[in-house]
């Protein structure tokens, strides 16, 4: 489709003007990457509605608010930074695009483990970072992406030794601080799990306060043959906020990867989350979604089956309040040398009120001939025999609906094995779904 | 199964049938698309200057759009100034009174086709208005119907009886602004029918256009419109062939359905224009609108239709559901083979209360097939327990070929409750195996399974359609098994 949408200027300008306060500003192949990514930008601009993957999601908010970029990190209260941080975890913080060594604690790493910001990592691990810099992103006309790779100014490099396992979970945390309103973090994480190896990673998304900023994140995976990598992304951003994501992996011989991705904050949020599958490789991407007040709570899944014998589990779940839309698309590719491939997806969608909205395209692609696929969706309401039956029991109709409404999202936490995340994750739902009995200190 | 597979392959020769031409002499307008064109087309046609305007105002909405690029369908850009918009039998240039007038050669290629316009031959029950190039040459039962209050008869000839109703209903349900192919054909249609049911008619025999291209160079650009007045009922019956030709001919038709309260259209489709060959060369594009509005409660439409020709098809029959109450349905055998494409389905758009409706779509890719199922399901605001059960399963025969599933699915009543369900497989070695070990041929086994794949669509034809398109799957896809 042509598009008649005209690069923003302003933040054209962005890209273009002196940005010394980028990291790696003396290594040429990244200053060309930069580059390029630059003069892509300011020929296409931000993606506009007609084009076909943002049909549902307007972001010209975004285009009009004309944010700033973030050029140092704001302060961060203790109390509200041991909030965020979770449990039994490896911490890095990163506040407005900005890491913070003071804030972070990373020790006892099995040896050969990296887990750094990528601006300490330059001269230690230039070579680790250079081959996986927009090594697994897809550049299709995502202005996000080159948005992001012209202006980041740091993020995490994490490299899992071959044969080694990471028993603690590695937190990522992404803090928007007081100082950070109005303006634009861009955030580039780089994870690899070399061969054999296992970990888990959870990326955070929080604010200080309900300040209105973007942030504009990537992530790209590798998954190296027969290692296991759990990728967790809790994102709680300000409900004033805009959010794009992107988790862009790829699995090789017989790998597995399982993507969790829970979205409960912004205004607009809008997740990429892609998957390449190598030969026999194991992946599964699950979802949970609540959306209330005026939010949009975007979802884009891409499976790309290349190679035979993968499988791969979708299942995506939305609740939707208020005047609140859900958008859902979840696209499964089998090549043709992609046989025996077994594919499911699922996305289901409560609406609980009138005004609410849910868009969902699931999509398949199908260029194999043994394989097995199948997708469904259901968009729906609460089944008023089991809410009459929770009142004849003695709840309250909004109890009743309360308690329902939970146990619709609690399947998708109840997949979560590590616990003081379940909790965090928990922590959403009980909030949005108060009922008697439902006392987090007892979870 | 090597040597089965053998044998199937064998049998892939197997020729389009309807391919022949019919050596007749033709009025064709030359090639080339103008205001000009578009005047004499209308002159041809004798008509009220209301349509000519309308048809001037398509035209000039049209040269302002762009040709639509998001379909799964490749094919070279088509020169909208290479086609020959009008060609008709010359004999019909007098305007034949009744059907002995009718020139024997015309009357001929139909049966040929198996499509008998004598009446007395013609199995009872079923009136056909037969459409040649761009002019219908004979309606059928025309008396009959019209002693029940029915009008059906082509659309050329109920501009000039029946003005008032073409004025009223004409462009209501697909404007003629709707999009690139209906702008187009709303500036240059040539013929088509028109069906009219009166209140509380339940229309005594099935109603059937046969379209039939035989010009070369020519595009078909007919027309359809069929209104169901209050607790009415009818049963459409449409059918379509065209010669075998190296060069591709587009058909972009147009078919408007009303449905008033009460009242009932079931709309059945054997698609069967000349596909190509098998390295696809040649074949009709078939691009066309199709659209019904329930536009009062307790309406009912019924799309059946099974896809079987042409070289493109891209179309999606749709059900505007605004009455209370309406019901829309949409059942889809399409199939393709060697290099043909389809992107097909439904729109299904729910504005009443209480409206339901119903997808089942099944696709075949065989060959270097591409098959995609596009649909949409939209419920809006006032839309309180609406109803939508979709399911869409594709099979696939063969490595080089291609199943692609597309639906869009957009919710704004919480009352509303929606089901959607997909899924690809392939005839499975255990399916086969336990056909063929019961003494049946892996032909016959395979044709066996296809058809039990589409029974629930063959089901909702009525009974000789049924038998011909499951006539017309065996035929398009035999060899096809991998």
């Amino acid at each position: 489709m042509s598009v008649t949408h005209l690069p923003n200027a302003h933040y054209s300008d962005l890209i273009a003007s002196d940005n010394n306060h980028l990291i790696g500003g003396d290594i040429d192949w990244l200053n060309s990457l930069r580059k390029k990514a630059s003069e892509e930008f300011t020929g296409v601009g931000f993606p506009s509605p007609r084009e076909e993957e943002w049909r549902y999601t307007n972001i010209s908010p975004i285009e009009k608010s004309q944010f700033a970029l973030s050029k140092q990190a704001g302060s961060v209260n203790s109390a509200f930074l041991s909030s965020v941080l979770i449990e039994g975890c490896h911490h890095l913080v990163f506040v407005d695009g900005f890491y913070q060594a003071e804030l972070s604690s990373i020790d006892g790493l099995p040896e050969g483990v990296v887990v750094s910001p990528i601006s300490n990592s330059l001269n230690d691990y230039e070579s680790l970072v250079k081959s996986l810099l927009d090594s697994v992103v897809e550049t299709p006309a995502l202005g996000f992406i080159n948005f992001n790779t012209a202006l980041f100014t740091d993020g995490a490099v994490i490299s899992i030794e071959e044969n080694t396992t990471v028993e603690q979970p590695i937190q990522v945390a992404f803090v928007s601080s007081k100082e950070g309103a109005l303006s634009i973090s861009n955030c580039r994480n780089v994870i690899l799990a070399k061969a054999s190896s296992k970990a888990t990673v959870i990326e955070t998304y929080n604010s200080v306060d309900d300040s209105c900023y973007l942030t504009n994140v990537i992530t790209e995976v590798v998954v190296e043959p027969n290692a296991n990598l759990t990728h967790n992304r809790l994102q709680a951003e300000s409900l004033k906020a805009y959010h794009i994501g992107g988790v862009y992996s790829r699995l090789e011989k017989n790998a597995i990867f399982n993507q969790n991705n829970y979205t409960f904050g912004a205004v607009i949020s809008r997740a990429e989350i892609h998957a390449e599958l190598g030969e026999a490789s194991d992946c599964c991407l699950d979802g949970l979604y609540i959306a209330e007040g005026h939010q949009l709570i975007d979802n884009h899944t891409r499976l790309n089956h290349l190679h035979p014998h993968s499988i791969s589990n979708e299942t995506y779940k939305g609740i939707m309040n208020d005047r609140s839309r859900g958008v859902f698309q979840g696209r499964i590719i089998v090549a043709q040398d992609a046989q025996k491939t077994d594919a499911k997806m699922n996305n289901r969608n409560l609406l609980l009120s009138d005004h609410a909205e849910a868009d969902t395209k699931p999509q398949l692609e199908i260029y194999a001939d043994d394989v097995k696929c199948a997708h469904g969706v259901t968009v729906g309401q609460l089944d008023d025999a089991a809410i009459f039956y929770l009142r004849t029991r003695g709840a309250d109709e909004q109890m009743a609906k309360n308690m329902l409404t939970f146990a619709f999202a609690n399947e998708m936490v109840e997949r979560i094995s590590f616990n003081p995340l379940r909790i965090k994750v928990l922590e959403q739902l009980v909030k949005r779904f108060p009922q008697p009995g439902m006392k987090l200190e007892w979870l | 199964m090597a040597a089965s597979n053998e044998n199937l392959k064998n049998m892939i020769g197997q020729e389009y049938k309807d391919g022949f031409v019919t050596d007749i002499e033709s009025d064709s307008f030359p090639p080339g698309l103008s205001e000009d064109v578009i005047r004499a087309i209308s002159a041809k046609k004798d008509e009220p200057e209301f349509l000519l305007e309308w048809r001037l105002e398509a035209y000039r909405h049209w040269l302002t759009m762009k040709h639509p690029e998001w379909a799964f369908v490749e094919f070279p850009k088509i020169d909208f100034q290479e086609i020959s918009y009008y060609s008709a039998p010359k004999s019909m240039e007098d305007g034949p009174k009744s059907l002995d007038e009718v020139d024997p050669e015309l009357i001929s290629t139909y049966n040929k086709l198996g499509i008998p316009l004598e009446e007395q031959m013609r199995l009872a029950g079923v009136a056909v208005d037969a459409v040649f190039d761009s002019v219908s040459v004979a309606t059928t039962f025309k008396d009959k119907l019209y002693e029940a209050g029915v009008i059906f008869c082509s659309f050329s000839e109920a501009v000039k009886e029946h003005p008032e109703l073409i004025k009223q209903y004409l462009g209501t349900v697909v404007s003629q602004y709707d999009n690139f192919y209906a702008a187009l054909n709303a500036a240059v249609f040539s013929d088509g029918s028109f069906v009219y049911i009166p209140k509380g008619v339940r229309c005594p025999m099935e109603l059937s256009t046969y379209f039939r291209i035989n010009a070369a160079n020519t595009g078909q650009f007919e027309r359809t419109l069929i209104i169901a007045d209050e607790g009415s009922h009818v049963s459409y019956l449409e059918g379509c062939t065209a010669p075998m030709r190296d060069e591709n001919q587009l058909h972009a038709a147009v078919v408007e359905l009303v449905i008033l309260k009460d009242a009932e259209i079931k709309y059945s489709t054997v698609q069967n224009w000349y596909p190509g060959d098998e390295n696809g060369v040649g074949g009709i594009y078939n691009f066309v609108t199709k659209r019904a509005e329930c536009r009062e409660e307790n309406a009912k439409v019924s799309w059946t239709q099974v896809e079987t020709g042409s070289a493109i098809t891209w179309k999606y029959p749709s059900v505007v559901l605004k009455g209370d109450n309406s019901i829309g349905e949409f059942y889809s055998v399409a199939l393709t083979n060697n290099y043909q494409q389809a992107d097909t389905g439904t729109k299904m758009i729910h504005y009443g209360k209480n409206t339901s409706s119903t997808i089942i779509s099944k696709g075949i890719s065989a060959g270097h097939g591409q098959n995609t199922y596009r649909g949409l399901v939209k419920m809006g605001r006032n839309a309180e327990n609406a109803r939508n059960y979709t399911q869409c399963d594709s099979l696939l025969m063969g490595d080089q070929c291609g199943a692609h599933t597309f639906p869009y699915i957009e919710t704004k009543n919480p009352s509303a409750t929606l089901e959607h369900e997909a899924s690809t497989s392939k005839i499975s070695e255990d399916q086969l195996f336990y056909c063929m070990q019961r003494g049946i041929s892996a032909e016959d086994a395979v044709s066996m399974i296809v058809n039990g794949f589409c029974k629930e669509v063959f089901k909702e034809l009525p009974m000789e359609f049924a038998v011909e398109a499951q006539a017309l799957l065996g035929i398009s896809l035999e060899g096809s098994v991998g």
